[in-house]
Formats: C-alpha cells, structure tokens, sequence
C-alpha cells in the first residue's frame, strides 16, 4: 500500500514539475481612477483608489481576478442626491485560448457600494472573449469584449444588453517578469425599472505587474 | 634449294626459341647443339638417345619438343605431331609464340594439341568479394583442348565442393562464388582448385592451389548531415517597421470609438478621459516597439527544410543501421591463387 502511495507521489510530482515549467503567474497593483454615472447627467462621480490583481496561465488555459477599492465624489457638489461612497469592483475570468491568440472567456463581475444605496451595486456574468497583440519584444495589447449576463442590481430593475469593453497595454521586459501596465474598462448597462436609470462606468487601471 | 633455305632460316629462328640455357643432361644439351648448328640428323639421333636416359619432368618435355621441331624442320609431320603430343602429356602449359616459330611447326603443334585431352593454362585470379551479394566471385580460366566432360572442384582435406560440371572444349571461364553446398561461405584455408577432363579413356586433371581467407565487411559511417545540405537558421529578425504603433492606434481607436459608440447620451458627454489616457500608453509602446530592433521570428519555411533535412537524414541513417547490421552478418572473401606445385595426370 505505502508503495502505491509512494509511486503516485511521485507521478504527482512529476507531473507538477512538468506543468511548473509551462504555468506563469502574474501579480499587480494599480491605481485606479473611475468615472460613474446613473440615472441622469447630474448624477456623476469621479474618484480613485487601489486595486489588485492576480494571473495565472498554463498552456491555453488563463485566469485572473482583479479588486478594485475607489472612493467616488459627485462631480456636481450642489447635486442634492450624490453623496460621497466607495465602490468595491470585484472580477474574476477564466479563458481558453481557441484560435491563435484569441481566447473565449467566461467570468464574474461585482461592484458593491458603501454605502449600500449611494449608488447600484452590480453584479453579472461575464461572457464574451479577447484578444491579445504582440506588439514587440516586452510590449502586449490586449482588447476584451464581454456580454453582462443575467445582469442585477440592488435597487432592481433589468437590463437587456449590458456591455463591457476594455483595452489593456503592458510594457517591460521581453521576459514578463516586470511590466508596466494599464488597463481600461467601460462598461454601458441600459437598465430599466420602471423608467430608464441607466447605469454606466469608465474605469483605469496603471500600475506595475510581476511575472513568475 | 629453296628448300634448303627455307630450312635454315627455320632452324635458326627454332633454335633461339629453344635455347640450351640450363640443361643438365649433357646428350640433351648436345642435341640442341646439333639442332643450332642445323644438323637435324644428329639433332633427332641425341634426342631419342638422351630421351633413354633418366630425365626430369621438364628435360622430357624439351626433348619432345626438340624432336617435334626436328621432324618438322625434316618433313616428318606425323612424327613431328606425336613428338609434340609427348611433350604436351609432360607440360600442358607448354606454348609456341606464333610470331617467333615458323607457321610449320606452329600448325604441327596444334595438330599435336588437337589429338590430345589436356586441361592447359589453368588460371585463378585473386578476387576479394562479399560472400552471396551481387555478381561477387572467384574468376577461373582454363583450356580443354578436345571435347570432354569437365568437372570443376574445390578440395580441402575432406571438403570437396563442385564449382562447375560440363561437356567443353576451347577456353572455359567460370566464375566461383565460393559457397558451400549449404549457401555458407566457404571457411578460409588452403584449397586446391582441380579440373578434371574425361572423354572415353582419356582423363586429365589439372589443379591450382588457392587460398581464402574470410573477414568482416566494411560497415557505412553514420551521417551527422546530409551531403550538399546545410541547416538554415530557424528565427529571422523580420526588418523593422511601424506595425507596433499602427496596431496601438487602431485597438486604441477602437476603444475610444465604443466608448463614445457604446455610452448613454442620457448620462452626459465625457467619460472618455480613461479611455484617452489608457489609448495613449498603448500609443506609446506601439511607437517604442516601432523603434525598437524587432525580436528573432521563427522563419518558418526554414524550420519546415531543417524539419525535412532531418528526417531524410534519420532515415538514412535507419537506412545505414539497417544496411550495417545487414554486413555485420555478411563475410567477406579473399581468394589468393598460390604458387603451383604442377598438374598431374
């Protein structure tokens, strides 16, 4: 028995030695700057913070997930519904690379606000895919398309056809192990209630990103 | 009187053909004397008596010929070709250049040669072959010098092989490829190649004695190329271009353009300032790797030819293994003819 077990350690690490050659991780941090609005023009917030993110990739196969933590002011001051709130931005994906360098992706996003009812928390299902583009030696850009799918919000209300759209760079070293990144997302959520509120949110991301 | 002359012009060139150089036997010696000076008489009388006395096998058959050129120097034809006969029986091998004896005693001696069953001028040449590939053999060369039945044989102590069993006559060429009855190669060691000739009563061998001696074949070299062919370099630095920074201005574009496409005119204008700025540090590194010396491509069509290169040269040289392992079980043969020590009856 202690045999058996032993052989299939051993083929356990084997294969973990194999695969540890091919897998890499990447992590970053960011700063980060948004631009929200619901509802109405008057109703618009812009603000910064922190973000982090953690990758990994292993032959076609990649994952990420990504947090974002922004303190959002209203832009007009005199507006008498906009208040101060921080939004936590949740992501999360995993990818199968298909055809070249273009991968399908399925994933998670969340923002939730604090507090709760100064703005719509989100959440949905990612689906969609993207595109990554060698510019040179250390250089990539990378284009995203997702669909939100059954899109929720924590004021109600639906919406049929929720879009997000990024556009990321990294530049460094040929190697990977340091870049310099940044990384935009715009997402347009048409939602209904009763009347239109729509919901919409532009986001940046620049930082450093290490390869191991 | 022409008769006279033709017979002296005739012994004179008989008799440098002859010669009395190394003749033990003082009565032979002395009847060749008598044939220089042209006294065919005394010539024919010394050779019959020296032909009573004890001679060796070679002294013999010089007093046959001596006689042979006597009588047909004296027109005794049927006397000339038994004379003739009688020194051919001795040394089968015994030849008259045409171009120094006189056209008479030519045709006297190959009358002579005609009524007589002699194996003459038996010859194995050296030859170094695989045993059992291609035309690979021991070429063996004989006379017979009337119709016989002719078996040819390799004989080492109780090893007797049949190389060739025929009715022939003329030159017979054979060629040997040094077998055993069984397919094998024949082992190395000293043989005697034996012509036997048969014609009713008439028998008459001749041999040659031969060695073979058996080695390794030669195996091929490996090939760490192919001959003519060269590997190409696998990567190429495509030459630099402005690709980098057109791409970054058509996905950064692209990602202003659906922002502006894609946001609620109900929610204001603006909001493309991200969009702006991320689309600028994807400009920036498109004009960075413009300028930049672009990275080693992998030159395909080359990595397809090394890819070919190498697989003829695995092949080749599965074609060697296979070719090699093939000699390793062959054997190869030398055949050296040895000194002979004479033909018997």
């Amino acid at each position: 028995m202690s045999r058996l077990v032993r052989s299939a350690a051993i083929l356990l690490v084997a294969l973990a030695g194999s695969a540890a050659a091919q897998q890499r991780f990447t992590v970053g941090v960011q700063g980060v700057y948004a631009d929200y609005r619901e509802t109405s023009a008057s109703l618009k917030f812009t603000g910064g913070g922190v973000g982090a993110s953690f990758g990994f990739a292993l032959h076609k196969f990649g994952a990420d997930v990504s947090f974002a933590s922004i303190k959002l002011t209203p832009v007009d001051s005199t507006a008498t519904s906009g208040q101060d709130f921080t939004a936590k931005v949740f992501d999360a994906n995993v990818r199968w690379r298909v055809l070249g360098q273009v991968s399908g992706e399925i994933g998670v996003t969340s923002r939730k606000m604090d507090p709760e009812f100064a703005a719509q928390g989100f959440g949905a299902v990612r689906i969609g895919g993207r595109g990554v583009v060698n510019l040179g030696p250390g250089a990539d850009l990378t284009v995203r398309a997702h669909y939100l799918a059954g899109a929720k919000f924590s004021g109600g209300g639906t919406a049929s056809f929720p879009i997000d759209l990024g556009l990321a760079f990294s530049l460094g070293r040929a190697d990977g192990r340091l870049r310099v990144t940044g990384d935009y997302e715009f997402q347009s959520i048409n939602r209904k209630t009763s009347v239109k509120a729509p919901v919409q949110q532009a986001l940046m991301r620049v930082g450093a990103s290490l390869g191991f | 009187m022409s008769r006279i002359r033709w017979l002296l012009v005739l012994g004179a060139v008989a008799a440098s053909a002859l010669g009395a150089q190394n003749v033990q036997n003082a009565t032979l010696r002395q009847a060749l004397a008598a044939y220089d000076n042209l006294d065919i008489p005394r010539a024919i009388s010394l050779a019959r008596q020296a032909l009573s006395q004890r001679l060796g096998g070679d002294e013999q058959a010089r007093a046959w010929e001596l006689l042979g050129f006597a009588y047909s120097s004296s027109d005794s034809l049927l006397k000339a070709v038994d004379a003739f006969k009688q020194a051919i029986l001795i040394d089968p091998d015994r030849q008259l250049d045409p171009a120094k004896i006189s056209p008479k005693i030519t045709s006297s001696f190959l009358l002579a040669l005609a009524q007589v069953l002699v194996v003459r001028q038996l010859q194995v040449d050296s030859a170094g072959f695989v045993a059992g590939v291609g035309q690979g053999g021991v070429p063996i060369r004989f006379t017979v010098t009337s119709p016989a039945r002719v078996r040819t044989r390799a004989v080492s102590g109780a090893t007797s092989v049949i190389i060739d069993s025929s009715i022939a006559t003329g030159q017979v060429n054979l060629r040997w490829p040094a077998r055993l009855a069984n397919g094998d190669p024949m082992p190395s060691g000293n043989y005697l190649i034996i012509v036997d000739a048969a014609a009713g009563q008439n028998t008459f061998s001749a041999s040659q004695p031969v060695r073979i001696t058996q080695g390794q074949v030669d195996t091929l070299p490996w090939l760490d190329k192919m001959p003519g062919y060269d590997y190409l370099p696998e990567t190429e630095y495509p030459p630099q271009s402005g690709r980098p920074l057109a791409q970054a201005l058509m996905y950064g574009g692209a990602a202003i353009g659906g922002t502006v496409v894609l946001r609620n005119n109900d929610l204001g204008s603006g909001g493309t300032g991200p969009a702006l700025a991320v689309s600028a540090g994807a400009l920036i590194s498109g004009f960075l790797m413009s300028l930049k010396k672009p990275s080693a491509q992998p030159a395909r069509a080359n990595i397809l030819y090394n890819r070919l290169l190498r697989d003829q040269l695995a092949r080749r040289n599965a074609d060697i293994a296979r070719e090699n392992q093939t000699r390793r079980q062959q054997v190869r043969l030398t055949v050296v003819p040895l000194p002979k020590t004479g033909g018997t009856r």
